[in-house]
């Protein structure tokens, strides 16, 4: 493989080609109620070629390697017909060339258990949901595995040769009495260890009394609280609200945009610390290198409530004179690599759950995530479990609770950052252009924000 | 791979075999902050293959060009650990073809793409030079085949074309991203009128205006109704209600919507992207109301559903487009809803105070069942006495949507427009909920 790529990267009348080629098992189990609805394995393997010549770029990605050269040239001439389009030419940061070979170093290796294993442990957990109780009337226990070998080779020299393991699942109990249905999940993930899929029990018998409680609780009454994000939520809130504003794509070409993203600028409270690794083992979010070859670099994005740094691959490194940071990722041959988030974190602070709770009269404390989503400006996600505050102590479960806001006036609006910094690993991902669900992480602690708008009931 | 060798391999082995091979190739040229930005072509061949054996499936996909035996070997080994079926593949069936290929997109050459998007950037220099536009146009040309042990061979081809433009303006505290969509089998010359609209919405968001907390009537835009159908689909989905969480599992006939409101299912509207004359289990497609005037007539079923449903399959089988890793599922194929009388002119000039809905973010997540649809308004328009006066922002909207489309749907517009979920009017309810900050 190595010869083959090397040979069809070199001497191009390009100023860059890049192939890249990788073969994936996937393997996918899902239970649905009493089903096994799905149990299967896809062999996924192909390849691209990016070039960039004069400036612009063209993209060709492929299943099948025999026409690799044809390929090469096609991918050329895209982007030659682009540089004649274009005026103002792509260019590419330096980078340091890399010879590398990356095995795989796993605590549990998933590929060592068997299918039938694997399906029993998740048939247990989803019959313990559906033994619950009456009002438990469906479950989801769902597994996803993927293995990839990946191959790398780059016109100025770099070859990796890499294997990475992505799991993730999740356990989800479905309560249901009269026309009311209601929902709660755990979901799990690592890019090194089979053995977060075990000993989950106790979160079983959680999520099954929280959707049963569900079904009973009010819808939330929509207005303006202080929230309390726990450090799940708190995780999905600083990617979805702020990790996105900082991938520098979003900046490059538009100069209003990087005014606003200037270096320099306050965006929160003195003790907000944001940062962006790669070099986390076992984190979903493992990036040790990215897609266009550069080595992981821990990124802090916000220190002392000031921004100080953004989320680069080389084409935007290079465009806002600043370094490669290791984020140029792809979702896998079939995409261009493009800004994308690692495991992306708030630090801790020092505040103590019980002081966030004790100074509000009345607001929401938001667990968990359905998920979320943001235009830039601004973002929005669904509590998975929510409780009102009344009075400095947790009070009664509400449902539908929908949290939106300005990224830029909730991160100043963040009034205290909690001591629980917790390492938690999502069986979601994250969605960009067409490219999702891209494995990412979002580590955090407890955070309170003032004046967040809750969509609700009627008022 | 050849699915006659596939079927061949699986002909000792296995009491049942299906083989869906899927290959296309996808050109799409994209723009960005008003410039070129690359162009990709993509290449993809992939084979699915479902067993059973010993009455339990098995499932595998491969994107190998050689390797059947593989494949084979691989869907046969997850069948001893596979779901029991109660299912046989669908035999030979007359199956009706559909005009789903253009010539015009076979033969679009990437120079006019290319000049399709700069006249799109170009057209927002002069109209909103603040503006940074972004576009991507896109066509497909793709092949499915489909072949079971039961003797089903059939085959069609397929173009699409797509074609998105947007804009942004970025200023201080304030972003505004506008944006149009259009999909289908054909190319039609509807281009300029999208690239108007772009520039219009520009124009009427230009300016933000606050908006008390409240309820007031809400008109939904055909793009951003397909957030407001979710509840409604995941509760006719086959495998919500086999499962018994579908709110409407026992509702089959009932009047349960206004009865204006009429929701096709249209697989043969050979204009709309997610035609075919197939679904991806061999079953021919039929064009079928899911709710006709309020009642709700059918469920969305695959082979499997309707096996556990004791139901016929109604053609929903559908596999992940266009990877078709996963096993098919029921899902809808082109949403049709029926429009109304009134024009969208008519409907605005009627509206005291309200909120023409053009985008919501979010309003995709939550749980579908209990219909609460809760979504940021990403572009809202707010209209006083008759008229848009500008963009309402930092603004919540939510509602329920088995009640709103039974007891709150005030009007459906005339005027329809293609999205990727299909043709859709505007929808105007009496009354939403819209939490601001003010």
């Amino acid at each position: 493989m190595k010869s083959l790529l090397e040979s069809v990267v070199r001497g191009k009348d390009a100023d860059y080609v890049e192939v890249r080629v990788e073969e994936s098992h996937i393997t996918r189990i899902e239970f649905r109620g009493r089903s096994l609805e799905e149990l299967s394995q896809s062999v996924s393997f192909g390849g691209n070629v990016r070039a960039l010549v004069d400036g612009g770029w063209g993209f060709v990605s492929f299943n099948r390697l025999d026409d690799l050269e044809k390929l090469v040239q096609q991918a050329i001439e895209q982007a030659r017909l682009v540089s004649r389009v274009r005026q103002e030419k792509f260019r590419l940061a330096p980078v340091p060339r890399i010879v590398k070979t990356l095995p795989l170093e796993v605590k549990e290796d998933p590929r060592r258990i068997s299918l039938d294993a694997k399906k029993s442990l998740l048939e247990d957990y989803n019959r313990q949901i559906l033994s619950y109780g009456a009002e438990i009337t469906s479950s989801r226990v769902s597994y996803r595995e993927k293995y990839t070998k990946l191959y790398f080779a780059t016109s100025e020299g770099t070859w990796i040769e890499q294997e990475k393991l992505d799991l993730a699942g999740s356990l989800t109990a479905i309560a249901t009495k009269g026309s009311l249905t209601q929902a709660r999940s755990h979901g799990f993930g690592s890019s090194n260890d089979f053995g977060v899929v075990r000993g989950l029990e106790d979160k079983v018998q959680e999520i099954c009394r929280i959707a049963t409680e569900l079904l009973r609780a009010p819808v939330v009454t929509g207005g303006t609280y202080t929230v309390i994000c726990d450090p799940r939520l708190a995780g999905v809130f600083v990617h979805e609200a702020f990790g996105h504003l900082s991938e520098a794509d979003n900046a490059e070409d538009n100069p209003r945009l990087r005014e606003i993203m200037t270096l320099g600028r306050r965006f929160g409270e003195s003790f907000l610390n944001i940062y962006d690794s790669g070099d986390d083992p076992g984190a979903r979010g493992y990036v040790p290198f990215d897609d266009e070859g550069m080595p992981a670099r821990k990124t802090y994005l916000i220190k002392e409530g000031v921004l100080v740094g953004r989320l680069h691959s080389r084409q935007t490194a290079a465009k806002m004179g600043e370094d490669p940071t290791g984020n140029a990722r792809a979702l896998d041959y079939r995409y261009p690599p493009i800004c994308r988030m690692r495991n992306t974190c708030i630090e801790p602070g020092d505040a103590s759950f019980e002081d966030m709770l004790k100074e509000i009269p009345l607001g929401v404390y938001a667990i968990g995530s359905f998920g979320g989503q943001t235009n830039g400006e601004m973002f929005t996600f669904t509590a998975a479990e929510a409780y009102m505050i009344r009075n400095g102590q947790l009070a009664e479960l509400v449902r539908d609770v929908t949290l939106t806001g300005n990224v830029f006036h909730t991160l100043r609006n963040i009034d205290a950052v909690g001591n629980d910094f917790t390492r938690h690993e999502g069986a979601g991902g994250c969605g960009k252009g067409n490219q999702g669900p891209l494995p990412t992480s979002m580590w955090a602690p407890h955070i309170r924000i003032r004046n967040v708008v809750i969509g609700g009931g009627r008022q | 791979m050849r699915p006659e060798r596939l079927m061949d391999l699986c002909a000792r082995r296995t009491q049942q075999a299906e083989a869906y091979v899927v290959e296309y190739e996808q050109t799409m040229v994209q723009f960005h902050d008003s410039r070129l930005k690359g162009i990709e072509t993509s290449r993809r061949r992939l084979a699915a293959l479902r067993v059973v054996v010993e009455g339990r499936v098995g499932f595998s996909t491969s994107t190998r060009e050689d390797d059947e035996e593989t494949l084979v070997n691989n869907a046969c080994e997850l069948a001893r650990h596979g779901q029991e079926v109660s299912f046989d593949f669908p035999g030979p069936r007359e199956v009706e073809g559909l005009p789903l290929v253009s010539r015009e997109v076979v033969n679009l050459p990437l120079d006019e793409m290319v000049q399709m998007g700069t006249r799109f950037v170009d057209s927002l220099r002069e109209g909103c030079p603040k503006a940074t536009g972004m576009a991507m146009i896109s066509k497909l040309v793709g092949k499915v085949r489909l072949v079971n042990s039961a003797g089903f061979d059939e085959e069609y081809q397929k173009t699409v074309f797509t074609y998105f433009c947007g804009a942004r303006v970025v200023e201080e505290g304030n972003f505004l991203t506008v944006f149009r969509m259009t999909t289908g089998t054909d190319l039609e010359a509807r281009l300029d009128r999208l690239n108007r609209e772009v520039l219009e919405d520009l124009r009427l968001a230009q300016r933000n205006v606050p908006l008390p907390a409240g309820n007031y009537p809400a008109i939904i835009h055909p793009r951003a109704l397909p957030d407001l159908l979710r509840p409604l689909l995941a509760s006719v989905n086959g495998q919500a209600v086999e499962k018994g969480v579908s709110p409407w599992r026992d509702r089959l006939g009932e009047r349960l919507l206004d009865e204006r409101f009429t929701l096709w299912d249209r697989p043969r509207a050979a204009e709309l992207a997610r035609s075919a004359p197939f679904d991806d289990e061999g079953i021919p497609t039929q064009d079928r109301p899911i709710i006709e005037a309020g009642v709700l007539k059918c469920f969305l079923l695959d082979l499997r559903t309707a096996a556990a449903l004791g139901m016929p399959p109604s053609g929903n089988g559908w596999r992940q487009q266009p990877s078709a890793e996963s096993l098919p599922s029921p899902g809808p194929s082109n949403l049709v809803l029926e429009p109304g009388e009134e024009a969208l002119a008519e409907m605005i000039a009627g509206t005291k105070r309200g909120v023409l809905v053009k985008s919501l973010m979010g309003a995709w997540a939550g749980n579908p069942y209990s219909g609460q649809v809760s979504g940021n308004v990403d572009l809202g328009i707010l209209i006083e006495d008759g008229q848009p006066v500008g963009r309402v922002k930092d603004c919540m909207f939510a509602t329920n949507v088995f009640e709103a489309f039974r007891d709150h749907l005030e009007a459906l517009s005339r005027e329809t427009e293609i999205t990727r979920s299909g043709r859709l009017p505007y929808v105007k309810l009496a009354t939403a909920s819209f939490s601001t900050r003010n």
